[in-house]
């Protein structure tokens, strides 16, 4: 089984609206409103929940096609949006823990795709 | 409360902090006096261990179902179709909910979702980033013992590299660390 160039980029794409996701979990979870009615219309939630089934959809056209060991870690590349996301939306601190785990989740997933052949 | 005043309150800084930066009077393990606050805290901190890791299993099983729903169902659109057409997207959604596989891998997912949100609230996140990247190791196992999928050294260093550098993602720095 091969894995085509397109599923990558499914993944990817995925991967990219998935942060979006979370920074919007993370602003619903900044505004709380009271009891679990209040976390029905809380609509930052929503459209963080909206956006990761959004993200699920393409993963799973993604993965209707190629091999799971090579697409499923590429959803780690989503750290890297998720780490620009939180310093311009959230200020928080880029440390070098930070930039030295993406650059291993870089390699790794390079690393998989010279797995490829 | 009163417990919360003697541990040291450390600000979460991990990249999935969303339901971090409770404190543990909120956990419902803390209600005892702080004589046995260290041994509450322990017991706490080995149960949502054990939860999470729980849910990397749920979640590498979830995959699973995913994967070979996604297989069964195919792929009828490409995305400059859906670019054209977005309302493809709807389509494919519904397929998505009619396979039962699919269906329950979303069902899986929605489990974790919650399960790890118990697990997570008010712990220290730093430490349970090492147990969250576990699910790409359970995947590639899985992969290849039910998916027939082949394994080589470059797949399995790619996969060391990815869990240690998750790892790294979420250690906390010591300039970090709020007093």
């Amino acid at each position: 089984m091969k894995t085509p160039l397109s599923s990558i980029l499914l993944v990817l794409l995925s991967s990219f609206i998935g942060s979006f996701g979370a920074v919007f979990l993370k602003l619903g979870a900044e505004h709380p409103k009271p009891g679990f009615a209040g976390l029905l219309t809380n609509y930052r939630l929503a459209i963080g929940v909206a956006l990761y089934l959004l993200s699920s959809v393409f993963f799973v056209m993604g993965v209707a096609q190629g091999e799971l060991t090579i697409l499923y870690p590429m959803i780690s590349l989503g750290y890297i949006w998720t780490l620009v996301w939180s310093r311009i939306f959230f200020k928080e601190r880029i440390t070098a823990f930070k930039v030295a785990g993406l650059g291993l989740i870089v390699v790794g997933v390079a690393c998989i795709n010279l797995g490829k052949a | 409360m009163s417990e919360a005043e003697f541990t040291p309150r450390i600000e979460s800084q991990g990249l999935d902090d969303t339901i971090g930066g409770k404190e543990l009077g909120e956990t419902g393990l803390g209600t005892a006096t702080t004589t046995n606050l260290a041994f509450d805290e322990r017991t706490a901190a080995r149960k949502s261990f054990l939860l999470v890791f729980l849910c990397t299993l749920i979640g590498a099983l979830g995959q699973m179902l995913i994967k070979t729903g996604a297989s069964q169902l195919g792929v009828h659109v490409s995305l400059p179709e859906i670019l054209q057409k977005p309302g493809l997207l709807f389509t494919y959604s519904l397929g998505i909910l009619s396979n039962p596989r699919l269906f329950m891998g979303y069902v899986l997912y929605g489990i974790n979702t919650f399960l790890m949100a118990a697990a997570l609230k008010g712990r220290e996140l730093s430490r349970l980033f090492p147990v969250i990247a576990l699910t790409y190791v359970w995947v590639t196992f899985l992969s290849i013992s039910l998916l027939g999928e082949r394994m080589n050294w470059y797949r399995a260093g790619g996969i060391g590299l990815i869990v240690a550098g998750v790892s790294v993602l979420g250690m906390k720095s010591k300039t970090e660390v709020i007093p």
